[in-house]
């Protein structure tokens, strides 16, 4: 790849992640998860000026005080901002909670309104069968009609006479009207599967949104981890199967 | 005159030439990395804090060089400014001219980042790096890797030790 992070010289990388709290709405977990990206990106996301900003935000009663205790100890402010968080984890956690829970109702409401729409998309191909259905046996009609006005031999004419016979509404309205219906089917069926597809587009990001709400970093690694040791374990077992074929 | 339009090209605005043409003690001389040569507006080029000063220097008579900005990058810089000479315009459609200029590839934005830090545009520079910001939200730790080209540089060990420092963000 040509483009890399290193191509962002430092200070435009600390101006990112300085709007990203100020403007974007970064929380203490998206710093976090920044920080486990790689080295640069660790070292500049755990600078003092943005912890302070999420201290004063998130604890605002403690910020006035910390000014000094920071002053005096070494530790950095993301230290001191955890040391709060734990002191004030269940608050936080249930912040936490109530915002993943939203994501999850959010979610249901997609799948609902994403069911109603298949309903409504199954109700009208049933309609545009129907009229498809209908319409072709009035073309048959007007065949037979039409049909009746040349000559015929007497068997054929009589079943012609027969099939016009059953016909109690005018054929010609009654197929303007079908075609008209059909022309409004398939606007119908073409609008519901644009909505099904947003609404579709919707869930999947409410989900991917939630998977990384979940997130959590040592469970995931591990699973990472172990199909790596997976992977070598195939391979060192390709190996031995060629050491044994060359054998 | 004839010297600009030797190294005029297809490539810029035509919108630039005739309003240069017209107040011609208006209109500066931008070159970019690539050689191409930009007549704008002083109006418009004053917006880079950077060409102001060198304007307010009396360094602006003839060409002036810009060694840190293709002609693609320094297109966009200038589409930008155009659109933002007239503050009086319609904030909504300022926003929404701005959401689809920033509507880029990465190397695109991060050429209009590098752009807007040495030309000193701050709406640009403010407007580009909160884009890359918003893009950084919400995202795990591989998504960000994957979504800007980051190589992880960590150990095994070391990323081991990373997420375990970074885990009570995470704990539920």
């Amino acid at each position: 790849m040509s483009i890399s992070n290193s191509f962002l010289p430092d200070e435009l990388w600390r101006r990112i992640l300085e709007i990203g709290i100020k403007t974007s709405g970064f929380r203490y977990k998206d710093l976090c998860s920044i920080s486990i990206s790689c080295r640069r990106l660790r070292r500049l996301s755990n600078e003092n000026s943005l912890w302070s900003h999420l201290l004063s935000s998130d604890f605002p009663t403690f910020s006035s005080s910390s000014s000094s205790s920071s002053s005096t100890t070494k530790s950095s402010t993301k230290t001191l901002y955890r040391e709060r968080f734990e002191r004030d984890r269940e608050k936080k956690l249930a912040v936490n909670r109530r915002i993943v829970l939203r994501k999850e109702s959010q979610i249901v409401e997609h799948s609902r309104k994403i069911r109603e729409i298949e309903t409504r998309l199954a109700d009208e191909n049933h309609k545009l069968k129907t009229a498809v259905s209908e319409l072709s046996h009035l073309r048959l009609l007007r065949q037979a009609s039409v049909a009746l006005n040349v000559w015929q031999p007497e068997v054929i004419r009589g079943r012609q006479k027969e099939i016009v016979g059953q016909c109690v509404v005018p054929v010609e309205s009654r197929i303007h009207a079908l075609e008209m219906e059909l022309r409004l089917c398939k606007q119908q069926i073409l609008g519901f599967e644009k909505a099904h597809k947003d609404e579709k587009r919707r869930l999947d990001t409410a989900k991917e949104e939630l998977v990384s709400m979940k997130y959590h970093p040592l469970r995931d690694y591990t699973t990472v981890m172990n199909v790596g040791d997976k992977e070598c374990n195939i391979k060192r077992k390709k190996l031995k199967r060629c050491h044994k074929g060359d054998g | 005159a004839i010297q600009s339009s030797r190294f005029s090209c297809v490539g810029f605005p035509l919108a630039y030439i005739f309003l240069a043409c017209k107040k011609k003690s208006m209109a500066l001389k931008l070159k970019s990395s690539d050689n191409k040569i930009f007549e704008v507006e002083e109006l418009v080029a004053v917006q880079s804090e950077t060409i102001k000063s060198l304007v307010e220097d009396g360094c602006a008579n003839n060409v002036i060089p810009l060694p840190n900005v293709d002609s693609k990058t320094l297109e966009l810089v200038l589409d930008w400014c155009k659109n933002h000479v007239d503050v009086k315009l319609d904030e909504e459609k300022l926003k929404e001219y701005e959401d689809k200029f920033i509507e880029v590839d990465l190397a695109v934005l991060y050429d209009l980042l590098m752009a807007a830090n040495y030309l000193n545009i701050k709406d640009l520079l403010n407007r580009a790096s909160q884009k890359v910001a918003d893009m950084l939200k919400g995202k795990k730790p591989e998504q960000i890797r994957e979504t800007f080209n980051i190589v992880n540089d960590f150990s095994p060990e070391e990323e081991e030790e990373i997420r375990k420092e970074n885990l009570w963000a995470f704990e539920e």
